[in-house]
């Protein structure tokens, strides 16, 4: 053996004896541990939170309320929202996590809860129940029954329009899927773009037309099965969806894979595009001079037999299961959870939340009033595909929505690759 | 003699190939107009960019999202300054950033011109090992360390502190810059080094009075490459930290993108503010930044 190979083998060695220790650090980290016993340990409760910008005002009002109160002190942690989402289950398994987390409800908190990382929260639902309707108590429950979040608020979906665009155009919002067509051909024939959606950077608003598709066509029990990996993405019922889409598709605007969401808003505005399907959360980024005039309808009935469901995400919290003070934590949620506190909340969420407080006392908008009477008409309420499917299972479903959109001829290979995906996803969680 | 000069000169015959010359002055024009051409446009197209960010910084939220980001300012504002300030709490960031970057980048440079000055000036066993088992850890993605390097900072209690992101900014900055460093010292010339010998100066003397203000232009080249490097960084102090107010700049920026809207003039602004310091750095070692680079590449 040379001189050189010696040198390499030395190398080589020596990699693999450093990765060995990482590796070896590695796997002893990051358990899960019990409730802490005994009382509260000092300093602030950490509310660790993705709201930042214009939108974390509410929240800091409702923290300065509380501490006011003297029972404890709380400090908010603004994290942008991307990196909360992706850093969360690291927050959750580090050794001194934060206490308290803005978070969504459905899948998205139960995959938390599955891996014992929440804290139980039944104390503080017990004290406010009556002032919660019941499908958010059920919402809020892991596979247990436990209940591991408290809602705060949850918004509605529409295909929101402009009433002066549609005046000048003709034409009235429909009711259903053939009216929609009907109305959509019109619209374009008028030279203006029907449909858009911004998709270069903010992929998952596919989503929102799968789901409501899904909805119309096979109804949210079937929805909630296929989301939860009892029902295949590549099952003929599934292939329905898409062949309904095929159909709008020659009414999308036809570089929406290539649009961000901001440029898709700005066309909207101008009167470029007619329709964007969006929830509540799109209305502050309307210019102010074209607020009023914007306005919204209930995604058109496809299938009359199958009952109305909506799209009504939840948002609130969760705490971790190893914070060290437990009582803080529970009192501060007890709070949020309070009709007081939410009314307060909703105050500064621009009218674009409902607050999930029956009591709470807040005065809706026109859009806001139609759409919480949209939400408490249907039969049945859904979070959005990433809640109700868990997080994991966004990357799938963006794919197998843009790559048919770029191709709509190839659905059974599409439908058959998301399921092949999907599944993956599962055995490996 | 003065006379004589201009007659003969005006009894000399034309030179036949003057319109050859011609034709080539207008050839080296033409060159010269294309070559300036083409440096104008690529340098538009690397501005332009940069240029939209700074007119998108001066909109109002109402234009940008009326007439798109693409269209032509209808409105400027200083507003948009204000509201980044505020809102994405620049100044703290902006301290974070630098106490977290000036001690990484002295400690790194120090660390590897030591390093360096080691292995390419003694006759260490298993020199050339170590030198590429440091570079080879520059070779792994980032992004694969991401969870190990956080999982031990959490066992050894040093998560969500800034020193732990200022150690493994050092750590990984630390093997190439030394490799650079490593061709960098081997080129001056050992007659130096042992001159200094002669005259009774140890190890550390010698690397201190005589080495390192050699290698001067390659430190200040490297030294205004990492500033921008690890002011930049925004992968590691998302990942090391949870704290909102031990972020830093890079991340402040990013928290000015709200959850569903964003107004993309506030992010403009609060981008150019923390441009500014690496710029300023950038400017400042310009000059050696080019040389010092082109010196440690020729041995």
């Amino acid at each position: 053996m040379t001189r050189k190979h010696t040198r390499w083998l030395g190398a080589v060695g020596s990699t693999i004896l450093a990765t060995a220790l990482l590796a070896g650090c590695v796997s002893t980290g990051g358990e899960a541990q019990g409730p802490k016993e005994g009382p509260d340990s000092e300093g602030p409760l950490i509310l660790q939170s993705r709201f930042t910008d214009a939108e974390k005002g509410g929240l800091e009002e409702l923290v300065k309320t509380f501490n006011a109160k003297g029972e404890g002190t709380v400090k908010i942690n603004s994290i942008p929202t991307q990196t909360f989402n992706q850093q969360l289950p690291s927050y959750l398994t580090s050794k001194n996590p934060p206490d308290v987390y803005t978070w969504y409800a459905g899948q998205a908190t139960r995959d938390f809860a599955d891996q014992n990382l929440l804290l139980d929260l039944n104390s503080v639902w017990d004290k406010n129940k009556a002032d919660f309707p019941e499908n958010l108590a059920s919402l809020s429950e892991d596979a247990k029954g436990t209940k591991v979040f408290v809602p705060t608020n949850n918004y509605w979906w529409g295909v929101y329009y402009f009433k002066s665009d549609f005046e000048k155009l003709g034409v009235t919002p429909p009711k259903t899927w053939d009216e929609f067509l009907a109305l959509s051909e019109k619209i374009k024939g008028e030279g203006v773009t029907p449909i858009t959606m911004g998709l270069s950077d903010n992929t998952w608003l596919a989503s929102a037309w799968f789901d409501y598709l899904d909805l119309r066509i096979n109804g949210a029990d079937f929805h909630q099965e296929l989301l939860a990996g009892k029902k295949s993405y590549d099952s003929p019922e599934v292939k329905k969806v898409f062949e309904a889409f095929a159909q709008i598709l020659p009414f999308v605007n036809p570089s929406t894979l290539g649009t961000t969401h901001n440029q898709a808003i700005s066309d909207f505005s101008q009167g470029n595009a007619a329709m964007y399907l969006l929830g509540a959360w799109a209305q502050p980024a309307i210019p102010a001079d074209k607020k009023d005039d914007l306005a919204f309808f209930q995604f058109p009935v496809i299938d009359p037999s199958v009952p109305i469901a909506e799209e009504a995400p939840t948002d609130g919290f969760i705490a971790s299961v190893k914070t060290t003070k437990p009582e803080l934590t529970k009192k501060f949620l007890d709070f949020i959870a309070s009709a007081e506190a939410q009314t307060q909340l909703a105050k500064g969420q621009d009218g674009t939340a409902l607050p999930a407080n029956l009591k709470a006392t807040v005065t809706l908008d026109a859009l806001a009033t139609q759409g919480k009477d949209m939400i408490q008409s249907a039969k049945s309420v859904t979070q959005f595909f990433n809640r109700d499917a868990g997080d994991a299972q966004q990357t799938p479903a963006d794919t197998a929505l843009t790559s048919f959109i770029a191709n709509p001829g190839n659905i059974d290979q599409i439908l058959k690759t998301w399921e092949d995906a999907s599944q993956k996803i599962r055995a490996n969680s | 003699m003065t006379d004589t000069l201009p007659s003969r000169r005006e009894t000399l015959p034309v030179p036949a190939p003057r319109p050859a010359v011609r034709r080539g002055s207008r050839r080296r024009r033409a060159a010269t107009a294309g070559f300036h051409t083409t440096g104008i446009l690529i340098s538009v197209a690397w501005f332009l960019p940069i240029l939209i960010v700074l007119i998108t910084s001066f909109r109002t939220f109402d234009d940008v999202a009326k007439n798109g980001i693409a269209s032509i300012p209808r409105t400027f504002t200083f507003d948009t300054y204000a509201q980044a300030w505020q809102q994405g709490d620049l100044l703290p960031a902006l301290v974070n950033s630098m106490i977290v970057t000036i001690p990484t980048v002295v400690l790194t440079l120090l660390l590897a011109a030591a390093a360096a000055f080691g292995l390419s000036r003694f006759k260490i066993p298993f020199r050339r090992t170590i030198l590429l088992i440091m570079l080879a850890g520059n070779l792994l993605p980032v992004q694969m360390l991401l969870i190990p390097v956080t999982r031990i900072t959490q066992q050894i209690d040093v998560y969500d502190t800034l020193g732990a992101l200022i150690a493994v900014q050092i750590a990984f900055g630390l093997g190439f810059y030394t490799f650079v460093l490593y061709g960098f010292m081997r080129s001056i010339p050992h007659e130096l080094q042992e001159a200094a010998t002669l005259d009774g100066a140890g190890v550390g003397r010698i690397f201190i009075q005589v080495i390192l203000p050699l290698t001067r232009p390659a430190l200040a080249a490297l030294g205004a490459l990492s500033f921008t490097w690890i002011f930049n960084d925004l992968l590691w102090s998302i990942t090391l930290l949870q704290s909102s107010e031990k972020l830093p700049i890079t991340a402040a920026v990013l928290s000015l993108q709200g959850q569903y809207v964003s107004s993309w003039s506030v992010i403009a602004a609060a981008t150019v503010v923390a441009a500014i310091p690496s710029t300023i750095v950038f400017l400042v070692f310009q000059r050696s930044f080019i040389g010092g680079l082109a010196l440690g590449s020729v041995k």
